[in-house]
């Protein structure tokens, strides 16, 4: 056996050795099984918080459902206040009350924050304590989520799954099976080998440690289970009233607690429905813009042609658009029965005229491909059908030197219509822009591509939106940010952003750029 | 097979797919019914432990009181006397809601007396027990609305399709609501826009 071969033969044998081990450390840490007690509405003479309550219940897990179980409880508690209009649950309000908390857990303060942000003085509608920017919730949420978990240890109900003189170790240990790995390429020699080498290692090490940080979660104490164990009791007997999990935020008025307990146990179906401190609904988002509280609908086109284009690149589609108009039109004109070798079929003569042919269908496939996938599918089957219709079997009719078939006039027409939408496009984002006041609801990304952005903006003019496209990334902006955009309505394209109010969901992505929180 | 055997197999089988939903239908009302009437004695059994825990304090706190503000029996007498109707074993739903209300309207009438002798005030067990007194008022209140949703929830399943049919043929009544008193309504305020 060679010395690569041996190296080879130790890292696997090593990273054998070291997911044993690893395995048996997640055996040997597992959570223990929950025991459920008995169906009961009593709490317990000083229950832990909902937010700690969910992240039992979600077996240490997660904390699902622990935001919006507190800010239930800082209702229950009167430093909050929830007001339902009318029937519908939805229309829900969210109001700062007189009764200002004194001491807050951290958790605690972050959802009151956040709720303060949203309702002023004036009070919110309670689907607007939902953030607008995925990472933004994202960051908030684990931050809560360090905050309860720190206070569930605290309390001994929680504990590290991985210490970090054990997570240290397996850490260190990953280095020998990565090491040898490399030195197994290494040893193969040449510069290829060096780099094939390091490359070796650090995959190695790579994979072994995120298969490490997957397991540096949070497990059971034994305290931690036997009150899990009591929750679990709490939750049967809040699940076994049917009315119960129907009630809606409002109800946390006669209620109290319970409704958060339920919430945090996820138990209370439709309030868990109505709060969200998640991204919320893109297609529905409250805006406070204007000084009214309303539900903007937002459409983000999918079928828009000419969409966030500019004005050259209007102007390419219209000649592209033209030149396959044309080209079809003369391809029509040109061909004649002398193509054909006798049997029916092209010959080979003419075959560059029916590549140009190809050439023009693949332009005008790629073309539709701008208006949508349905319409680049259309062209494309019907290109593929009159290309075995000529290619294979070409009739009389296609040679007799009377110019298009009915088919192609079709398509020659509406290739020539789109040249001439892209060029009237085209005309009008040469016109001086509008300009529109407003603030930023979304910013979506469109489909897989990176840019344009969907930008949402609410002028406060009316309930619905179309999005803009925005054909950058946001730079100095944010959701929530005051914008006056210079924009093209005919192609939806953003040209000029001028930020008048950066917003606080700006700050708060300056204050917590990249978080860094397990 | 002929016409009139595919006609007669057709028909049996629907039939059979009607009778077995009917059945399936039939079983599974029964079922929410006999679980909702077990919520509502399970609801009712935690409403009674928690009369009982206050029945419990009652006379300490009496007895407490009774040491400082001796001029006041016609008061304990009141409160002794309401506590003996409520732990009857032989009362109804609504009469036992009457009694208990009546309980803490004494009760009520109780505490309010004290604040006129300043000692009994001071005096830490009775400040224990009014504590504990005010403890176990909640969690009846708490209780209260559990049996009463419980109620809410087996009452409707009686009276709906086809639930309705269900309980006739079963021995399933109506349960009756455990009133608050004319006190506990008026705490809880619900403010809309």
């Amino acid at each position: 056996m060679s010395v690569s071969a041996e190296f080879g033969a130790g890292g696997a044998a090593a990273v054998v050795l070291w997911l044993l081990a690893f395995g048996l450390v997640l055996l040997a840490t597992r959570n223990g099984t929950v025991q459920a007690g008995p169906a009961t509405q009593e709490l317990g003479d000083s229950p832990e918080p909902p937010a700690v309550v969910s992240l039992l219940a979600n077996g240490w897990r997660s904390t699902a459902h622990a935001a919006e179980s507190t800010l239930l409880d800082l209702a229950a508690r009167g430093h909050l206040e929830l007001r339902q209009a009318g029937e519908n649950p939805a229309d829900t309000t969210v109001h700062l009350t007189d009764n200002a908390p004194t001491v807050l857990r951290p958790y605690e303060h972050r959802v009151l924050a956040r709720v303060t942000a949203q309702a002023g003085t004036d009070g919110a509608p309670i689907g607007a304590v939902a953030f607008r920017a995925a990472k933004q919730a994202a960051t908030w949420n684990r931050l809560l989520r360090r905050e309860i978990v720190a206070e569930a240890r605290q309390r001994g109900l929680s504990r590290p799954r991985i210490g970090s003189a054990l997570g240290t170790t397996l850490m260190a240990a990953a280095v020998v099976p990565a090491v040898l790995f490399g030195l197994a390429l290494l040893t193969i020699g040449g510069s290829h080998g060096i780099r094939a080498g390091l490359l070796a290692g650090a995959v190695t090490f790579i994979v072994l440690v995120f298969l490490l940080a997957t397991a540096v979660t949070e497990r059971a104490t034994p305290a931690g289970l036997d009150r899990a164990g009591h929750w679990a009791g709490v939750r049967q007997w809040l699940e076994a009233h049917e009315s119960f999990t129907q009630l809606p935020p409002a109800a946390v008025t006669v209620w109290e607690r319970y409704l958060a307990y339920g919430a945090a146990l996820d138990v209370t179906v439709r309030v868990n429905q109505l709060l969200d401190f998640g991204t919320g609904n893109r297609r529905r988002v409250w805006s406070g813009y204007g000084g009214t509280w309303r539900e903007v609908r937002i459409r983000y086109p999918r079928v828009w042609p000419g969409y966030g284009a500019t004005n050259r690149g209007l102007l390419q589609r219209a000649l592209a658009a033209a030149v396959v108009s044309g080209g079809l039109a003369l391809f029509a004109e040109l061909r004649q029965q002398s193509w054909t070798d006798g049997g029916g079929t092209l010959g080979t003569g003419h075959a560059v005229l029916a590549l140009g042919w190809m050439v023009l269908a693949w332009l005008g496939i790629a073309l539709a491909g701008r208006f949508s996938r349905l319409t680049a599918g259309l062209v494309f089957f019907a290109g593929a059908f009159a290309n075995g219709a000529l290619g294979d079997r070409i009739g009389d009719r296609a040679l007799d030197g009377s110019g298009p078939l009915l088919g192609e006039w079709v398509a020659i027409g509406v290739f020539a219509a789109v040249a001439g939408f892209y060029l009237a496009l085209a005309v009008l984002d040469s016109r001086p822009g509008v300009t529109i006041t407003g603030e930023v609801l979304r910013i979506e990304s469109r489909y897989n591509e990176k840019w344009p952005n969907f930008l949402a903006v609410d002028d406060g003019s009316a309930d619905r939106t179309v999005a803009w496209a925005l054909p950058g990334p946001p730079s100095g902006f944010a959701t929530g940010s005051t914008v006056r955009l210079t924009v093209t309505p005919s192609t939806r394209r953003v040209r000029v952003v001028q930020v008048l109010a950066l917003g606080a969901d700006y700050k708060a992505q300056q204050r917590e750029p990249n978080s860094t929180i397990s | 097979m002929d016409t009139m055997g595919v006609v007669v197999g057709a028909v049996g089988a629907v039939i059979a797919i009607v009778v077995v939903g009917l059945v399936w239908t039939v079983v599974r009302s029964y079922n929410r019914l006999i679980r909702l009437r077990n919520q509502t004695r399970a609801s009712w059994a935690q409403i009674d432990v928690q009369l009982k825990r206050r029945h419990d304090l009652i006379p300490n706190l009496v007895e407490t009181a009774a040491e400082y503000a001796a001029h006041e029996r016609g008061t304990f007498e009141a409160v002794t006397t309401a506590r003996g109707a409520a732990a009857s074993p032989d009362l109804g739903t609504a009469e036992r809601a009457e009694a208990e209300n009546a309980l803490s309207s004494t009760l009520a009438r109780l505490l309010v007396t004290a604040e006129s002798y300043p000692e009994l005030k001071a005096s830490q067990t009775f400040l224990r027990l009014q504590s504990e007194l005010a403890g176990a008022e909640d969690k009846i209140a708490y209780a209260r609305q559990f049996y009463n949703a419980a109620v809410q929830s087996y009452n409707t399943a009686q009276e709906s399709f086809p639930g309705n049919l269900v309980a006739g043929l079963s021995e399933h009544a109506r349960q009756e609501y455990f009133e608050a008193g004319a006190e506990s309504r008026e705490s809880v305020q619900v403010r809309f826009r």
